[in-house]
Formats: structure tokens, C-alpha cells, sequence
């Protein structure tokens, strides 16, 4: 039975259909018996590796005490508020058919309340593939209580979209449309980072520090982790399946939810509307002479746009934020790693992700492909100037870490610099064989284009970071990751039809 | 002699196609013959998803036929891609900018891509920036520029390295009245100046005013095509517009499809 039209049920639906898409976009191209294959797979392993966690659990209890359970569902909620917090201000900025909505006689909250849902659902997709095998597994294993993790997720999508929604429209109400956006991305990428950040920066502070700072803080730590506090209701209904714990929990997500977006239906209703044309154009050039060239044209487009475009700086910036801490982890542990054997790696990994994400914003996220096609420029050419004006931003990044390891050992730095500048070019021609046109300031999403690829571009970063390890020890175990990059890249290598299509 | 008479040239044809075709799920261009003279302005007319723009995509070197042969100034474009593009100018209906440049600096980027001489480039940068009044925002990012700002940028792009074909597809559309006379007058003194045109256009006055040819196609066919007065004798009758010799030739294919 069909919805009525202009209900919200309707309404709903439209959403939905359009979230599915996006996701049923992730496997275009592929055959379905490919796709049911890969899903099947996917599926199956996923539920025979929380069969092996709760495998784990059976033979080492302490390590899932209460406490690393309500951490786990902390860590879950924060990714799921910078869900709701990216997915709203997305919304704002992008409109797409919010206008039409809008412009509509529907009144605002049917459309604002309809889209937090689809944004709930994305959240939900998003989580969903690795908690609902847990439950599966759990429930067959150990009881239906497991089951509860079900309602629990979804509440838990709700809670973070209701809260993501209060910090979009109060960021864009607060500092304006124009520093909005950049500001959200930054937010939305600390919140869902701010487990991982927590325990690193934790892990690199002082001993002394630690002391004074767990006195100071001791209260808060034990009224978030107690069995009895507000934060571990939902994982005690998970492992307990508490019944009262669980609808209390439901309930009050559900109301946050509701409250947070028919109260601010109207405000974010008036906001799309300002977000239009509120294009960040203060900017002013000034007179230089031309220069000349097809090569150093293309490298200097590409050299204004990547630094002009704030977003991508403040994505690359943090993405070098979340890997300092574990470098200086490395280098203070106790194991006795050796500073080199620490360091190295680590800048191995960084060059294939810089690349990855620098290429792709270059060939992917070209603005005008039809330009370029239409160019007397031969592709091959394009697409050189276009990963020589990469080269430049990765090296300028890396010199820092790449002169500290040159410091405590030249051999290792040179090392560094050969197998970085592989990891970097074969993430690069990855990104070169097989674009995925999308909207430049989709990059830090661009892995939802293509799971594969995805897979892909990290295991190339990993296979490059262990062959360097293998290598320090002289070990011809190094020789093993290097075939398995050759191998990933002979697959991946551009076939002669897509070539022949090119003009 | 108002200088949109045809164009006789023993030269070789500014543009040539010979049976070119072009499927996609359906046939979007079926085996189109078309000659334009050097120094002409020719328009390309039709229904939506009459083959126009698949046509203007394919001369511009954006996708290969299926079948036949595509000649620019003797070049053949399909053999030799590299060099027709360098004597080419194509400007899609949706302008190609980046919204991160400003408008010299995007200039600069195009000069630089058909390797126009630094000096000769920022010369003419200056020339069309002032026939296009876009001297005060030339150095403002285009991010926040309106559509018909974004398309005279465009177009600026596609003349600074002076191509000797132009290609157009809807450069009208979106834009108000001052700026559509701005870009038609431009036109006209690129072609005045010996550059060719082809354009694609819903605006059946701007054909009527500004071409020496029209050539209407219909499902991927030249069904007609000629002067103004050609096509009046032919398909309509004398005093009558273009729009009725318009409805009149595709209604007429459309008849004979029927038969």
C-alpha cells in the first residue's frame, strides 16, 4: 500500500529511496550475482568474526568488563553525533530538492523532520554491518537479550542525529554561513575522533601528568564508567538485556530526536535559504604577468585550488593530527622499538593516504573534465602535470617527520623516502586508473563511492608500511608485501576497453 | 549584402561531417552529413534530444562516433585529435570554471593550456575582460558570481586563444538581456573577424538574427537546412518566421515518419 501523497510517511519514503540509492551506487557497475556474491560474503564473514569476538570474550572476560563496554557505546554515540552533525550541515549547504520542499504548501517540519530520519538511516547503514552480526551471534550463543543491541542502535542514530541537528543550525545561527561549514567539518571530524585522540593524548602525557590529571579528573571518570551511570544504561541493556534500561533509553532518544527537530524545523527551514549564494568571495587577486605552458598551467591550477580550498586543508590537517600521537606512543614505548623502526611506517602510511586523497581531489574532483578533454593536451600529459602538482604538497608535509628521521638515522630516512615514494605513486595510479568524478568537497566520503577502492588504497598503505619494517630487519619476508602490491596494482591496472574509450 | 549571405570558399570546409553516427541505448545521431564554410555562423536547431549537443560533443572531441568522419579545416579529428583541438573552442550550456580561480587567473589557465604566448594571451585577456565588462571583478574569485557572470567568463575562455572554430551549445540560456547582447555582439565580430561558429540554441530569434545557415535535425538527421529565405521557399512561405518554418520541418518529418 502506497502512502498518501504529501504525508509524511510519503515524504519519508522519497527520502529513503534516495539514501538506498546513494547506497545501491556503491556497487554500480558490478553484475548482481557480483553483487550478491560479495554481499553474501560480506555478511557471513562479518558474523564469523563476532562469533569470534564473543570467542574472545569467553576466554579473557577482563578485557569486556562494563566499563570497556560503555566505552565502546561512548565511542559509537560520538561517531553517530558527527553523523548528524556532517549530515545536517550537508544538508544546509547542499539543498538539492529541500527547495522544492520547501517552496511546496508541506509545512517545514514534515520535510526537516523526513530528511533527519534519511540521515538517522545513513548512520544507521553505516554501523549497522558491524553491530547486528554481534547481535545475531550473541543472541544464538548466549540468549535473546543480545537482540536488544537492535532498538539499542537505533536509538543511539537518533540521540546523534538529534544532537548533530543542535550543533549544525546553532553553528550556522552562531558564526554564519560562510565559517559554518569549515567549522562543522572540523567538529564533526574531532567528535568522531575524540575517543581515539582521548586515549592517545592520555598515552603520551607524563607520567606526573597522569597522576595530577587522574586526581583532577578521577570523579568524572568513575561517574561515566560506573555500572550505574547515565552513559552505560545502553550497553547494560545490551549485555543484560535490561528491559527498563532499554525503553528508558529508547524513550528518551526518541524524544530527543523529536523535540531537537520539530523545535528547529522552522530555523533550519530559514537557513537553507541563507546558505544560498553565501559562497566565500571576499577573496581578491591581483596583477601578475602570465606564464607559459600547458604542464605548468595544470600544475598551477592545481597548486591554487589545493590550497584555496579550506576544507581540504583543515581534512589533510587533521588526518597529520590523528597520526602524531601515535608516533610519539612508538617512540615512548616501553617495548623498546627503536625510534627509526617506529617512525618510518608511519610516514610510509601517511605518503600512500596524502596521495590517495590529494589524487583523487585532482583527477576525481576535477571542476571542468570537459575542459581539460577539449584542451590540446594529450591525457597522458594531464594526468602527469596533475600528480607532479600532488608531489610538491605530500614532500612539504612530510619534511618535517622525514628530517626528525634523517636525524636519528640517515640510512632509515633514506629507506623512508624510497618506499614513501612508492606507497605514494601506487595509491596515486590507483586513483588515476579508476576515477570517481564527485564533488571535490565530497573527499573525506569519496570511500563510499566504492568500497573496493577503499580496500584497496589501505592495503597498499599497510603492504608498503610492513614491507619497510621487513626490510629494516633485512628480512626477505620484505619481498612478500611488495608482490602483493604488485599483484593489487596488475588488477587494478586500467583495461584496454577503458582505454580505448578515452579520446 | 548584410554579411550573413552563405559563405563560398574554395578552402578547405571549416567543419565536415560525413556519416557520422552515434548510438547510444538509441541512436542519438544517424549518419549526419553537414559542411560549414569558413567564416560562417551556422545554427544547429532541433527538439530536445534531437542529437544537437551528442553532434557538438563529438566535433569538440568528448566522445567518438560510432561511424564517420569528422574534418576541421581539413584536419581530420579523429585521426588527429591533438591538432583540431588547437584550432577549436567548445562552451558547453553549463560553464566549465573553477570557482576557486578568478577570472584572469582562469583565463591565464586556458592560455596556458593552448599555449598561447604569455604576453599575446594577457593581451587579449585585457581586450575581452573589457568587451565583457568583467574589469572589476577580475581578480574576484568566481564562487559567487551569477550565471551570466559565470558564462561570459566562459566564453571569454573559449575566445582568448582566438579558435578559428567555435562551438556553442545554449550560450544563451539563464542570461538577462544586456548580457545575451553583449555575448551576441561578440559573436557576431568573431565571425566578422573569420572565425566560424556553430550554435545550438532554443532561441529560434537569435539563430534568425545572427546566422548565414540553419540546419534543423530531428531523431539524429539533418531534416533541414539552408538561408533564411531557403528555408522560407522551402518549408514555409514568404513573410513567415522561423519558428513556423521550425514547427513546420519537424512536423513534416514527423508526418513522414508516420507514413
Amino acid at each position: 500500500m502506497k502512502p498518501a501523497s504529501g504525508s509524511f510517511m510519503w515524504l519519508l519514503a522519497h527520502d529513503l529511496r534516495l539514501s538506498w540509492r546513494q547506497l545501491a551506487a556503491m556497487f554500480a557497475g558490478w553484475s548482481a550475482p557480483a553483487t550478491i556474491v560479495a554481499v553474501t560474503g560480506g555478511i557471513t564473514g562479518l558474523h564469523a568474526i563476532a562469533w569470534g569476538l564473543l570467542s574472545i570474550r569467553a576466554i579473557v572476560p577482563e578485557y569486556f568488563t562494563p566499563a570497556s563496554l560503555a566505552t565502546a557505546a561512548i565511542g559509537v554515540l560520538l561517531w553517530m553525533i558527527a553523523q548528524g552533525l556532517l549530515g545536517g550541515t550537508r544538508s544546509l549547504y547542499e539543498r538539492s530538492d529541500l527547495d522544492v520542499l520547501f517552496a511546496s504548501p508541506l509545512p517545514a517540519w514534515k520535510a526537516v523532520t523526513s530528511r533527519a530520519l534519511a540521515i538517522t538511516a545513513s548512520s544507521l547503514a553505516a554501523v549497522a554491518p558491524l553491530l547486528i552480526p554481534l547481535a545475531n551471534t550473541g543472541a544464538y550463543r548466549e540468549g535473546a537479550a543480545w537482540l536488544s543491541l537492535y532498538p539499542i542502535m537505533i536509538s543511539m542514530a537518533l540521540a546523534g542525529t538529534a544532537v548533530g541537528f543542535i550543533l549544525a543550525v546553532g553553528l550556522f545561527s552562531v558564526i554564519g554561513p560562510r565559517r559554518a561549514r569549515l567549522v562543522s567539518q572540523i567538529l564533526a571530524a574531532i567528535i568522531a575522533g575524540a575517543f581515539v585522540l582521548g586515549v592517545q593524548v592520555a598515552a603520551i602525557l607524563p607520567r606526573a601528568w597522569m597522576v595530577k590529571v587522574s586526581a583532577a579528573f578521577g570523579g568524572v571518570q568513575r561517574s561515566l564508567f560506573d555500572e550505574q551511570a547515565p552513559l552505560w544504561i545502553a550497553a547494560q541493556a545490551a549485555a543484560h538485556g535490561d528491559a527498563a534500561a532499554l525503553l528508558g533509553f529508547t524513550l528518551a532518544s526518541l524524544i530527543a530526536f523529536l523535540l531537537a527537530v520539530y523545535t528547529l524545523s522552522g530555523t533550519f527551514a530559514r537557513a537553507t535559504l541563507t546558505a544560498a549564494g553565501s559562497a566565500d568571495a571576499a577573496w581578491k587577486g591581483k596583477d601578475r604577468p602570465f606564464r607559459a605552458g600547458s604542464h605548468r598551467a595544470l600544475r598551477t591550477k592545481e597548486f591554487r585550488l589545493l590550497i584555496r580550498d579550506h576544507n581540504l586543508v583543515a581534512q589533510i590537517g587533521l588526518q597529520i593530527i590523528y597520526t602524531l600521537p601515535i608516533a610519539v606512543m612508538l617512540l615512548r614505548s616501553p617495548q623498546d622499538i627503536p625510534p627509526a623502526i617506529a617512525l618510518a611506517p608511519l610516514i610510509v602510511v601517511l605518503a600512500a593516504q596524502l596521495a590517495a586523497s590529494l589524487s583523487w581531489i585532482t583527477v576525481s574532483g576535477e571542476d571542468a573534465p570537459e575542459l581539460i578533454a577539449t584542451a590540446p593536451v594529450q591525457p597522458a600529459q594531464a594526468a602527469s602535470a596533475k600528480l607532479s602538482a600532488i608531489a610538491v604538497p605530500v614532500c612539504v608535509i612530510l619534511a618535517a617527520p622525514m628530517l626528525t628521521l634523517a636525524m636519528i638515522s640517515t640510512t632509515a630516512a633514506a629507506y623512508t623516502f624510497c618506499f614513501g615514494a612508492a606507497a605514494a605513486a601506487s595509491t596515486a595510479l590507483l586513483n588515476l586508473w579508476h576515477p570517481m568524478p564527485g564533488n571535490r568537497r565530497g573527499m573525506l566520503r569519496r570511500h563510499s563511492q566504492s568500497k573496493v577502492m577503499a580496500i584497496a588504497e589501505h592495503g597498499l598503505a599497510l603492504l608498503w608500511a610492513v614491507a619497510i619494517v621487513a626490510s629494516f630487519f633485512e628480512s626477505k619476508v620484505s619481498m612478500v608485501p611488495i608482490l602483493l602490491v604488485g599483484l593489487i596494482l596488475w588488477t587494478f591496472r586500467p583495461k584496454p576497453e577503458a582505454r580505448a574509450k578515452a579520446v | 549584402m548584410d554579411g550573413r549571405e552563405p559563405v563560398a570558399n574554395a578552402a578547405p570546409a571549416a567543419l565536415q561531417l560525413s556519416g557520422v553516427t552515434k548510438t547510444f541505448t538509441k541512436r542519438a545521431v544517424d549518419n549526419l552529413n553537414l559542411t560549414i564554410q569558413p567564416g560562417e555562423f551556422y545554427a544547429l536547431l532541433g527538439p530536445n534530444g534531437a542529437g544537437k549537443t551528442t553532434t557538438l560533443r563529438m566535433i569538440a572531441g568528448l566522445m567518438k562516433p560510432d561511424a564517420g568522419r569528422i574534418s576541421i579545416f581539413g584536419i581530420d579529428a579523429l585521426a588527429d585529435p591533438i591538432a583540431a583541438k588547437r584550432i577549436t573552442a567548445w562552451l558547453p550550456d553549463e560553464p566549465m570554471l573553477y570557482d576557486k580561480l578568478t577570472p584572469l587567473e582562469y583565463l591565464e589557465f586556458i592560455a596556458g593550456l593552448w599555449e598561447v604566448e604569455p604576453a599575446l594571451a594577457q593581451k587579449r585577456s585585457a581586450e575581452l575582460i573589457e568587451i565583457l565588462e568583467l574589469g572589476p571583478h577580475r581578480h574576484t574569485r568566481c564562487e559567487g558570481f551569477s550565471r551570466g557572470m559565470k558564462q561570459k567568463v566562459a566564453l571569454a575562455g573559449a575566445l582568448v586563444h582566438e579558435p578559428r572554430l567555435i562551438m556553442l551549445d545554449e550560450p544563451l540560456t539563464g542570461l538577462d538581456a544586456a548580457i545575451a547582447r553583449q555575448v551576441k555582439d561578440l559573436l557576431a565580430a568573431r565571425v566578422k573577424a573569420g572565425a566560424t561558429i556553430i550554435l545550438t540554441t532554443h532561441i529560434l530569434e537569435v539563430a534568425e538574427r545572427l546566422s548565414n545557415r540553419i540546419g534543423i535535425v530531428k531523431n539524429g538527421r539533418l531534416v533541414g537546412e539552408g538561408t533564411m529565405d531557403e528555408l522560407r521557399t522551402r518549408f514555409g512561405g514568404s513573410g513567415s518566421s522561423l519558428e513556423d518554418v521550425f514547427l513546420a520541418v519537424t512536423a513534416n518529418d514527423t508526418a513522414k515518419e508516420a507514413a
